[in-house]
C-alpha cells in the first residue's frame, strides 16, 4: 500500500552532509553533499553497495560516528533544530526515546547477560518514566506478542542467546517499536537471515507499520525488500546520493545510469540457466582517491567529456513530484 | 532419470550424524559429468554437513560414495589424497578460508605442494588460471586481506582450480557479495565450468544463483532431501510444499506494483535432535494431514523424473 506522498514538513532534513574520516590512506570522504529528506510516516530505502556511505548516513543522523571523523558538515533539521550543531548530550537524549535502530546482527545489540524482559523494561524508562515495573513490563509482553514471539510471557523470562536468529530480530523490532520512536533507522534487518525468516520479518515490517506513525529509514541492499516495503528510495553511490524519489518513480523508471546498471544486476525468476548476467563494469572508487566529475563516470557507459570536469548536481527530473538524479545526461 | 554416461559422483543412501545428532538421512543423488547440481534449503537443514560428506571430509556414518565409478567410502590416507585432489572446493568466507600470512603466490602453490606436483612444471598454469579468473599478476605478492572482497573470492576460486579438479563444490559462492560483483562472479564461474569441463556442486541460499547456474536442484530439509529434480522445473513448478515456500519466501524485486505476498512459512526448522514424527515438515506445512503427522512420506519419482518425498504433493503428473 503506499501512502499520499510527501508532505513539505519533512521529519528530518538532511541538507548539504559531508562527512570524511581519517585513515592511514589519507582523508576518506565518505559521504559528499547529501541532500534528503525523510517524509513523516513514510519508509525510506536508502540502496547502495558496500562502502557507498549508507551506514554513514545513518549514524550521521543520530551522531553516532566513530572517533576517527575528520569532517562533518552541512545539517540534520529536527524539530527546528540541527543535530549536528547540537551538544552531544542533547542528541544522546533523543537516541532511545525519539531515535530507535535495528541491527543487521541483534545478538550484538541485545546484552547477552540480562533477561529479555529486563532490557525490554528498562529502556522503556526514557520513554514513561513513572510507569511501574509492572506496567512495562505488561507492555513488553503484550509488544513481544505483537512482534510473533509465541508464549510471549513465559519467554520474556529467557536470555537472548535461548532465541534463534530470527526471534532475536523479532526481539528487537519491539524493543525499537516499545521506544515508540520518530524515526527507526533499520540497517540490514533481514541480511542474517534465511531467507523463509527474512520473509516472516518483511511481512511483520509491513503489518506493524500500519500501528507506527513513526518513520523509518530503511538500509538496504536487497532490492526485492525495498521494492515491497519503501514508499521512497535513497540511491547512494561512493558517498554521493544518485537519485532519489517515491519508489515507483525510482525503482520503476530508473533515470541514473547507476540506478539503472544496479537495477539490471538483479537476477530475475526468468533467468536463463547458463546466461551470461548483466554486472557493472570495474570496481567502485577509493573514496580515498575520488576522481574528478561525477564519481560513477569511470565505469559508466554514457559518460561523456563534461562527466569528467565538474560533480552533477541532484536535479528533479519529473517536475514537482520529488524524483531526482544526479546526472548531466538526464 | 537414466543417465547415459557413468556419473562422476553417486551419493547413495549417505547419511551422517554427529553423536546423537543425524545431520544428514539416507541422502542420494548422482552427478553427470559436466552437470551442475544446486543444493537448497534453509540453515540446519544439512546443506554443509551433506557436502562435506560427500566430499570425504568427514566419515559417513552409513551410506556410499563413488567416484569416477569406484568406492571411496571411507577412504583414508593416500587413497582418499587422491580423490580429494579432483575434488575440490570454494569456501564460502574467503577471508577465513585463505590464510592471512601467506602471500597469494604462496596460497596458490600450496595445493601443488601438498600434492607433490612440481611447482616449476605447473606454475605457467597457475599464472593462466590467475588471469583467466580476471586477476592481475600484481595481486601474487599481496596478502590476503590487501585485496577486495571480490577478489578474495577470486583468489579462492583460483586455488581451487589449481589442481585442475573434476569435482567443484561452491559453498555459497556469493553470500555476502554486492549485487554487482555477485553477477561477475556467476558468470566466472559459468565461464570455468565450461572451460574445464567442471562438474559442479553448488550450495547456495540464493535461489536466483541457483536458478542462473544448476541443472539439477536438490531441496534438503532437515537432513533429508525432499524434492530434487530438473531446475527449470522444480523451481518453476515445485512439487513439495517447502520447495514452494523457499520460492515465495524471497520478497521478489518488483518496481511497479506490490502484489499481496504470500503468507510466509511459519516458524522455523526444528532442532535435528528431536526431528518431528511423521513427514518433518509437516508442523510447518500448510497442506499436512493427519496422515503426516503419522508416517513418514515414500520418495516417489514423477513423470518429468524429479523424485519428491510428500503425501500431497502439488503436482503429480
Amino acid at each position: 500500500m503506499t501512502r499520499p506522498t510527501q508532505d513539505t514538513d519533512p521529519l528530518i532534513a538532511i541538507r548539504d552532509l559531508s562527512v570524511s574520516f581519517t585513515t592511514s590512506a589519507g582523508p576518506a570522504e565518505v559521504l559528499r553533499n547529501v541532500t534528503l529528506d525523510l517524509g513523516r510516516g513514510r519508509i525510506v530505502g536508502l540502496v547502495g553497495e558496500s562502502g557507498s556511505g549508507k551506514s554513514t548516513l545513518a549514524s550521521a543522523i543520530t551522531r553516532l560516528l566513530p572517533a576517527n571523523l575528520s569532517r562533518l558538515e552541512g545539517a540534520v533539521q529536527y524539530e527546528g533544530r540541527n543535530l549536528l550543531a547540537e551538544p552531544e548530550a542533547a542528541v544522546a537524549a533523543l537516541r532511545g526515546s525519539r531515535f530507535a535502530m535495528i541491527f543487521q546482527d541483534p545478538m550484538g545489540a541485545l546484552n547477552p547477560v540480562f533477561r529479555v524482559g529486563t532490557q525490554l523494561v528498562d529502556l522503556q524508562r526514557a520513554k514513561a518514566p513513572k510507569a511501574s515495573r509492572r506496567d512495562r513490563m505488561a507492555r513488553a509482553v503484550a509488544m513481544l506478542t505483537r512482534v510473533g514471539i509465541p508464549d510471549a510471557a513465559r519467554r520474556i523470562r529467557d536470555y537472548p542467546h535461548q532465541f534463534s536468529g530470527g526471534m532475536r530480530q523479532r526481539i528487537m523490532i519491539a524493543a525499537a517499536l516499545l521506544c515508540e520512536p520518530d524515526l527507526l533507522i533499520a540497517d540490514e534487518p533481514t541480511t542474517a537471515l534465511d531467507p523463509t525468516i527474512e520473509g516472516q520479518i518483511v511481512a511483520l515490517i509491513d503489518e506493524l507499520r500500519h500501528g507506527f506513525q513513526g518513520t523509518i529509514l530503511l538500509i538496504s541492499h536487497s532490492l526485492g525488500l525495498v521494492s515491497h516495503l519503501c514508499d521512497d528510495v535513497a540511491v547512494l553511490y561512493a558517498g554521493s546520493l544518485v537519485e532519489r524519489g517515491p519508489a515507483a518513480a525510482v525503482l520503476g523508471a530508473p533515470r541514473h545510469p547507476y540506478t539503472r546498471a544496479l537495477l539490471a544486476c538483479e537476477i530475475g525468476a526468468d533467468v536463463v540457466r547458463r546466461a551470461t548476467l548483466a554486472t557493472i563494469h570495474g570496481d567502485a572508487p577509493d573514496v580515498t582517491r575520488l576522481p574528478l566529475g561525477c564519481v560513477f563516470a569511470p565505469r559508466c557507459s554514457q559518460a561523456v567529456e563534461s562527466c569528467r570536469a565538474a560533480a552533477p548536481e541532484l536535479r528533479p527530473v519529473d517536475g514537482d513530484g520529488g524524483h531526482a538524479a544526479a546526472c548531466l545526461l538526464v | 532419470m537414466a543417465l547415459l554416461t557413468q556419473p562422476l559422483l553417486s551419493v547413495d543412501r549417505l547419511s551422517l550424524r554427529y553423536g546423537p545428532v543425524p545431520a544428514v538421512r539416507s541422502v542420494s543423488f548422482a552427478l553427470a559429468p559436466g552437470e551442475t547440481l544446486g543444493v537448497v534449503g534453509e540453515s540446519g537443514s544439512g546443506k554443509t554437513s551433506l557436502i562435506r560428506a560427500a566430499l570425504g571430509l568427514v566419515p559417513p556414518t552409513a551410506g556410499s560414495l563413488r567416484f569416477d565409478g569406484a568406492d571411496i567410502t571411507g577412504l583414508r590416507g593416500r587413497d582418499l589424497k587422491a580423490f580429494r585432489r579432483a575434488a575440490q572446493m570454494i569456501f564460502q568466507d574467503p577471508a577465513a578460508a585463505l590464510s592471512p600470512r601467506m602471500k597469494i603466490r604462496d596460497l596458490l602453490a600450496e595445493p601443488l605442494r601438498i600434492h607433490d606436483v612440481p611447482l616449476a612444471e605447473a606454475w605457467p598454469g597457475v599464472l593462466d588460471l590467475l588471469r583467466r579468473v580476471g586477476l592481475p599478476d600484481g595481486v601474487l605478492d599481496k596478502h590476503p586481506h590487501q585485496v577486495s572482497g571480490g577478489q578474495a573470492r577470486r583468489v579462492g576460486i583460483a586455488r581451487a582450480l589449481v589442481l585442475r579438479p573434476r569435482l567443484l563444490v561452491a559453498d555459497e559462492p556469493t553470500a555476502g557479495l554486492d549485487l554487482s560483483v555477485q553477477g561477475d562472479i556467476v558468470n566466472l564461474l559459468l565461464d570455468l565450468q565450461r572451460g574445464f569441463g567442471l562438474t559442479c556442486l553448488v550450495v547456495s541460499h540464493n535461489l536466483d544463483v541457483v536458478r542462473a547456474m544448476a541443472d539439477r536442484v536438490l531441496v534438503l530439509y532437515l537432513g533429508r532431501v525432499v524434492e530434487i529434480g530438473a531446475a527449470d522445473r522444480v523451481l518453476r513448478a515445485p512439487a513439495h510444499p517447502y520447495t514452494r515456500a523457499l520460492l515465495a519466501a524471497v520478497p521478489r524485486f518488483d518496481p511497479v506494483n506490490r502484489p499481496p505476498r504470500v503468507p510466509p512459512l511459519r516458524g522455523e526448522v526444528p532442532s535435528p535432535r528431536t526431528p518431528p514424527s511423521g513427514c518433518v515438515f509437516h508442523p510447518r506445512c500448510p497442506l499436512a494431514t493427519n496422515l503426516c503427522g503419522a508416517v513418514e512420506p515414500v520418495e516417489q519419482t514423477l513423470a518429468d523424473g524429479r523424485r519428491v518425498a510428500c503425501h500431497t504433493p502439488l503436482l503429480t503428473l
